[in-house]
């Protein structure tokens, strides 16, 4: 199959998939309304999907994939139906944190009632202004993920201009001849880019956006948002991370005694984790000064209105490549490295961390303000204050509480952006050099992600599902340590005297 | 004159003073009201008071005076800062002092804010009146030296409202802490403040004691912010009167006497609102036509009638004026409205 015709079924997934996107997001945000005890194991539901990762999903499905070889409709509509499932909970994100149109869902509704008094021309307008407005983020969000899909696409067969040009790269095409080739789905990519970042400019700033009320939204069906959960945590949890548990746990005793193996595994993984570690350290850094430089301090209206503009285009400008596509940075990156100005720069991590720390920052960006962490909090500010108490329990009640209210929620997000980055198969293929110095001495080291993809391709085996299932599992125990340590931590560095 | 607790030194917040424009300021340990329509500031300066957020020029010092073991400052903010995985009864234990100096158990101030039957129920199954009651009484219980209150009892309805008020101002009382809130209730403020900072699009408009805000109240707008009042121009009143009256009285030092055949005003239109009566008036020589808020009379004066207006002026006026007529400076306390 030929590139171009790899892009057109990009292209036709992507679209398709934006499309249902709207009905379907709407009904799995509704799910997000729920108050009492339901819901934050709901929103991990609705959430968790984004989270798979898409060399774990692939893998667990690969095996049947293949035995669909000679009915690819199926492979095609199976891999088509995964993707829209994983990438259905960031429209649910741009759902919740895009800016309000101009024509609020209550303008729209007034407009219609004035019946047919109103002309077509102005009720176009309106709806164009308002309910396309409202959905645009979200189609664009889920059209660019699932346009850029690679690792699923690539261990199911499936026909993708991102599984074509990988290939193309990895075989020794120049990475000029691939960035020329690459100039055709880029630009796909930045027509919906370039409409998507000129509305979110013009209709406001972010803050305005964490103030809009989910529940004045027009709503979908709950119980259709609740089966598409379902079935999503099913599809892209529990049944590829079964069946390779099930295919690990016959294998962990051929892995075990395989100490060559055991070794290079855990040299991988820890390349892998401090990869993964110091990107999310700098996404998440940087994303905190990107959402402060556009945060409140800004009314409408303002003496620095252009001032405003330039700090907004600025922050888009530094989530665009990220939006774009780990591969297009990965790529962009590596043709950079070519000019003999930055050739040094080869032999070191420094281009794989700043293609990560690219491909993470919208990332961050989005999961703060989903969960809120882009800015101060009034009861973060009053566990602060509680903090300066002079009795020491009500101070370390104080500090417990700016761990809960804020602080946790920070560590939460830097998680999700460990194990985003630390999973990034294309940065590891194209940019980690292949061996670092390690105490003087040389060694060889492939960052687990790029391992992983590699034995993959020749089919599913009990040693392999074993260091897959250990590729969640390691960095999960890791987190869960970090999360039991970290608050004491927090209590212990906080402890000094404040005032208010 | 009480020490400043808040000193504002040319403070702005928000880019180019968006939100507050170069405030200087000194806010003493009286109780302190902050006034001012939607969007004037008074949340913006609640919050650089209570040290969330920074001024982007200019300074804010606070200089508090707690008691040994007590907290410096808390403060309810508008969205009321709760904590969402906490019950209502830790809200309150939290924020105890380990030796309370109101004698009060967690149950008994969940008792007072009516919160009993949700002691155990999270900020997420409040309603929005539960929520702000809670704020309250978390604040309270903390026993802090300095509290501030954003609107805080915005969602409650005004029959209960009054019994709150009395709970905070008790309570700031036996701390003898200072107490700084916003409102839009002109009786919360008539109440409960001595002094009063009005704020209009970021900027001071006045402060001062709430006495002279009632009675010599800079322009029409601050006026309104203390409820309803009549407002004369200098051509209002017919000549001989004019010199004796000042130009914003309060209706119930307006009485409204019909005058059989003499009366220097010929009445146009005549409503009730409860215990007020809005006229709209003709002065016969100059023909101008004023609106007059006093109190009801009964019975009613009929339309064409003609009456005479008589001011009484209140006690607290004469005490208001006589301490200016003292100190020889009737604005000394007055930001510059023009400001």
């Amino acid at each position: 199959m030929s590139f171009h015709e790899a892009c057109d079924w990009s292209l036709i997934r992507a679209t398709v998939a934006a499309l249902l996107a709207v009905p379907f997001s709407r009904s799995l945000s509704r799910l997000l309304t729920t108050s009492g005890r339901w819901k934050i194991p709901l929103a991990i539901l609705v959430l968790s999907p984004l989270l798979a990762p898409e060399l774990l999903v692939g893998y667990g499905w690969s095996s049947f994939a293949l035995t669909q070889l000679h009915h690819p409709v199926i492979n095609h509509w199976l891999y088509f139906g995964l993707i829209l499932l994983k990438f259905l909970p960031a429209g649910v994100i741009a759902r919740v944190c895009s800016p309000p149109p101009p024509v609020s869902a209550m303008a729209s509704h007034t407009d219609r009632l004035l019946g047919p008094r109103r002309s077509r021309r102005r009720a176009l307008g309106i709806r164009l202004r308002g309910e396309f407005l409202r959905e645009l983020p979200v189609a664009g969000v889920v059209f660019l993920l699932v346009f850029q899909e690679f690792e699923i696409a690539s261990l199911m067969q499936i026909p993708a201009w991102t599984v074509h040009l990988f290939d193309s790269q990895t075989v020794g095409l120049q990475p000029g001849a691939t960035f020329c080739r690459m100039l055709v789905p880029v630009a796909i990519e930045f027509l919906v880019l370039v409409p998507l970042i000129h509305f979110c400019l013009r209709v406001g700033s972010l803050d305005a956006a964490r103030s809009q009320e989910l529940e004045f939204r027009p709503g979908g069906s709950m119980s259709l948002g609740g089966v598409i959960a379902l079935l999503a945590f099913l599809l892209l949890w529990v049944t590829p991370l079964g069946l390779i548990a099930a295919s690990g746990l016959r294998g962990i005793e051929s892995f075990t005694q395989n100490r060559v193996l055991v070794q290079s595994f855990a040299l991988d993984l820890s390349a892998a984790i401090v990869l993964g570690a110091g990107s999310a350290i700098l996404a998440l850094s940087f994303s905190r000064i990107l959402l402060h430089s556009v945060s409140s301090d800004d009314s409408p209206g303002s003496s620095s209105n252009s001032g405003q503009l330039a700090r907004g285009v600025m922050f888009w400008l530094c989530m665009a490549p990220g939006l774009a596509g780990s591969l297009v940075v990965c790529l962009a990156i590596l043709l950079s490295i070519q000019i003999p100005l930055l050739q040094p720069l080869r032999s070191t991590i420094i281009p794989a961390v700043f293609a990560l720390t690219l491909f993470a920052l919208p990332r961050a960006v989005l999961v703060q303000l989903l969960i809120g962490t882009g800015r101060r909090s009034e009861n973060g500010h009053l566990a602060e204050l509680l903090s300066c108490a002079p009795d020491a329990r009500r101070s370390s009640r104080g500090m417990r509480l700016m761990w809960a209210t804020e602080a946790r929620w920070l560590f939460i997000t830097g998680c999700v952006i460990f194990y985003w980055a630390m999973m990034n198969l294309t940065a590891a293929t194209f940019l980690c050099p292949p061996t670092v110095s390690i105490f003087g001495s040389s060694m060889g080291v492939v960052p687990l992600p790029v391992r992983l993809y590699d034995m993959m391709h020749f089919g599913r085996n009990g040693p392999l599902s074993m260091m897959a299932l250990l590729s969640v599992v390691v960095p999960g125990i890791l987190m869960i340590g970090a999360g039991w340590l970290l608050p004491g931590l927090y209590v212990r560095l906080k402890r000094r005297p404040a005032r208010p | 004159m009480p020490h400043a607790v808040w000193k504002l030194d040319h403070a702005s917040l928000g880019r180019g003073g968006s939100r507050l424009n170069d405030i200087s300021l000194e806010i003493c340990s009286r109780p302190t009201a902050l006034l001012g329509c939607s969007g004037a500031g008074k949340s913006s300066l609640l919050s650089l008071l209570a040290g969330f957020e920074r001024p982007v020029s200019g300074s804010i010092d606070f200089a508090p005076q707690p008691a040994d073991g007590q907290l410096p400052l808390f403060w309810s903010p508008q969205d009321h800062g709760l904590w969402p995985h906490l019950t209502a009864e830790e809200h309150v234990a939290h924020v105890r002092p380990q030796s309370p100096r109101i004698n009060r158990s967690v149950q008994e101030w969940l008792q007072l804010a009516d919160l009993t039957n949700l002691a155990s129920a999270p900020p997420d199954h409040m309603s929005q009146g539960e929520r702000s009651r809670l704020s309250l009484i978390r604040t309270l219980a903390s026993e802090a030296w300095a509290m501030l209150f954003d609107e805080p009892l915005v969602h409650v309805d005004s029959g209960h409202s009054i019994g709150y008020w009395n709970l905070i101002r008790e309570v700031t009382t036996q701390l003898d802490g200072p107490l700084v809130y916003s409102t839009h209730d002109p009786e919360s403020v008539l109440r409960f403040a001595e002094h009063v900072v009005c704020l209009d699009a970021g900027r001071v408009v006045f402060s001062g004691p709430v006495n002279q805000l009632y009675f010599e109240p800079p322009d029409r707008e601050t006026a309104a912010l203390l409820g309803p009042y009549n407002w004369f121009a200098d051509d209002d009143l017919p000549p001989g009167t004019r010199t004796d009256w000042p130009r914003c009285v309060r209706p119930f030092e307006v009485s409204v006497i019909d005058d059989g055949e003499s009366g220097p005003f010929r009445v146009t239109g005549a409503t009730t609102i409860g215990g007020l009566m809005e006229l709209t008036l003709q002065c016969v020589e100059t023909q101008a036509a004023i609106s007059i808020s006093a109190l009801t009379s009964n019975p009613l004066p009929s339309v064409g009638a003609l009456v005479r207006l008589d001011f009484q002026p209140a006690r607290a006026r004469q005490v208001t004026i006589g301490n200016q007529t003292d100190s020889g400076d009737r604005d000394h306390d007055r930001a510059n409205p023009d400001d």
